[in-house]
């Protein structure tokens, strides 16, 4: 499935946060959205999953446009991890993960046996299927991020969009989730768009990076070609440069003065 | 995704209920032993033969003590559901249809039928206007509630209630300042409200809305178990949440409405019962819903049997014990929902 993003604008009210986006994910593929707080980055992805209508331009899934689908047709296909989640403190994870067949479910229908092998599968592929009888509100943080993953998961979804995954977790959980999640593109063959703040992590993981700053897409393509000093400091407005490693990647540090 | 533990539950609930009606038809100034009340009970269900003459039991069975059973136990199943519906959709543990306001407004509005006159000259005026005035009063609270979501602040909405009671109540003592006292004496009968006297004719009324209703709650439980992870979330699960909050918000209206104009005021059995349940069986609403619903159904049911039969010869209105019961337990909502707040302000952010 391919995802379609043709000259979209975007904006709460009066003001507009992004104008002249156009971007397209295939099946397969991770593509990092990068840029400064407040860009818009989590607008963008709530327009792609037909949360918010764009104002301008359209967004596709493979010939489907968005904004014609309903809701439940949406979340069949496309599936979203939101930063923030509540989560009721009685919940355990297996009935947390069980809400992403919602999509599947008629209104008076229960679980049956193929939803419960896709909640199984899910949990198992999040590896949390040893917390499955625990209360969500029980875990980690590291942990709890894998278990909206598997409630995403559970709806059979072609297409993952998330919302800063790995933020709040410590660098092992944070290496651990994108690694399940590169493999949920490579692997399973999900379209996958990841917003991110930290760039290392972006450059080591992503096939694209997608640089969103001042409004407007600066730039999307190879790490490399998107993570440069100039692209950065202007879209930051801080300097920052780019040490290069030995293996040929690199790090991008902020170029504070040490006093 | 029901687990035995909740087809135990519900299977014990149901038992429960059938126990209290029972129970409730059998005491009283004459008891009837249970089993004979059963197999009244059971002959009045399949035969419509007249009573005989000399055939007292029959008739305290069948005329005065199990309408005013069934009343009670179709306005707790409400009551509870309601109660349930609300906290789910305001994600708040005291959100309930008398301390949000939905009894007052439904009083408000049929007190003005009545001060202006009105009943006298339209049928069905006085029911619709009480589920307007409680369509009101959940109109006021959603605005505010919305806005008080962000705060993550559960003691605000509940403030927008007590308010907002404040207000529909001194309406309604207005109107019966005005009124003559004919009027007068009708609107304080129907504010009274309460089970004594209750005939069938105020039960089938309540019984169709239920009948509505619940089937309207039911289709939307799986939608409120999204709505506890957010708006956000519960859109991107498919799910539309202002339409699914409005729909359940309006049921649980006119539930509320209907119980209002048969019984007038009965607060706090929407607050105990899906507290007491949802830590039984979870807080999965096509579970939660049935078990507050026949729980609640059994408590309002209990409670009307104790309070005719504990202050012999007299009657005390059943909202007095439900108050009893409820207001301390929300007190002990109220502190422990503070703490939670503040505990999930830091959890909710790290």
């Amino acid at each position: 499935m391919i995802v379609r993003v043709q000259d979209v604008e975007l904006g709460y009210n009066g003001a507009a946060v992004l104008a002249g986006i156009s971007l397209e994910v295939r099946a397969g593929e991770l593509v990092a959205l990068v840029g400064p707080n407040g860009a818009g980055k989590t607008t963008l992805l709530r327009a792609i999953s037909g949360l918010l209508t764009p104002r301008g331009g359209t967004v596709h899934l493979d010939d489907d446009r968005v904004s014609d689908l309903d809701s439940r047709a949406i979340a069949t296909r496309l599936a979203s991890v939101e930063q923030a989640i509540r989560c009721p403190p009685e919940l355990t994870v297996r009935d947390a993960v069980a809400l992403g067949r919602l999509p599947h479910l008629g209104r008076f229908q229960g679980l049956g046996a193929h939803d419960r092998q896709v909640i199984d599968a899910a949990l198992e592929r999040t590896e949390v299927t040893e917390f499955a009888g625990r209360r969500v509100t029980t875990l980690s943080s590291g942990e709890r991020q894998r278990v909206w993953l598997a409630m995403a998961l559970a709806q059979e979804p072609r297409v993952l969009l998330l919302d800063e995954p790995t933020s709040h977790l410590d660098i092992h959980f944070q290496v651990t989730m994108l690694e399940l999640i590169r493999s949920l593109a490579r692997d399973d063959g999900l379209a996958v768009i990841a917003s991110l703040h930290d760039l290392n992590l972006a450059a080591d993981f992503a096939d694209r990076v997608a640089l969103v700053a001042e409004h407007q897409l600066l730039g999307c393509g190879g790490p490399g070609e998107i993570l440069t000093e100039p692209l950065l400091e202007r879209a930051y407005r801080t300097p920052v440069e780019r040490v290069p490693l030995a293996d040929g990647r690199f790090i991008i540090r902020p170029r504070t003065v040490r006093r | 995704m029901r687990r035995p533990r909740v087809r135990t539950t519900l299977a014990a609930l149901a038992l429960t209920l059938v126990a209290a009606t029972v129970l409730g038809v059998s005491l009283g100034p004459v008891r009837i032993p249970p089993l004979r009340t059963a197999s009244i009970v059971w002959q009045s269900l399949r035969s419509r033969e007249p009573i005989a003459a000399d055939d007292t039991e029959t008739r305290i069975v069948r005329d005065v003590r199990l309408p005013r059973v069934a009343l009670a136990g179709l306005v707790g199943l409400a009551l509870a559901a309601a109660g349930t519906v609300m906290q789910g959709i305001f994600r708040n543990p005291l959100a309930e249809p008398y301390l949000l306001g939905l009894s007052s407004g439904a009083t408000m509005g049929a007190a003005l039928m009545i001060a202006l006159g009105i009943d006298r000259l339209i049928p069905l005026a006085l029911p619709a206007a009480a589920f307007a005035g409680s369509l009101l009063a959940v109109a006021i609270v959603y605005r505010l509630g919305r806005s008080a979501l962000g705060l993550g602040d559960s003691a605000t909405l509940v403030l927008a209630g007590v308010a907002l009671s404040a207000l529909f109540a001194s309406i309604t003592s207005f109107c019966i300042v005005i009124s003559n006292p004919d009027q007068t004496r009708g609107i304080v009968f129907w504010m009274m409200g309460g089970l004594a006297g209750a005939q069938w004719n105020a039960v089938w009324p309540v019984l169709a809305i239920v009948a509505i209703c619940t089937p309207v709650l039911l289709a939307f439980a799986r939608d409120l178990d999204a709505l506890a992870l957010g708006e956000a979330m519960a859109a991107h699960l498919g799910v539309n949440p202002a339409w699914v909050q409005k729909a359940l918000l309006v049921t649980a209206a006119l539930m509320t409405a209907a119980c209002v104009a048969a019984v007038g005021t009965i607060g706090f059995i929407g607050l105990i019962v899906p507290h007491a349940l949802r830590l039984v069986v979870g807080p999965h609403h096509r579970s939660l819903l049935p078990a507050a619903s026949l729980a609640g159904a059994s408590l309002l049911i209990a409670c009307d049997t104790a309070a005719r039969t504990i202050a012999r010869p007299a009657e005390i209105p059943v909202g007095i014990l439900t108050a009893l019961l409820g207001a301390p337990f929300f007190l002990f909502l109220l502190r422990r929902s503070s703490a939670a707040a503040r505990r999930a302000w830091g959890a909710e952010v790290g």
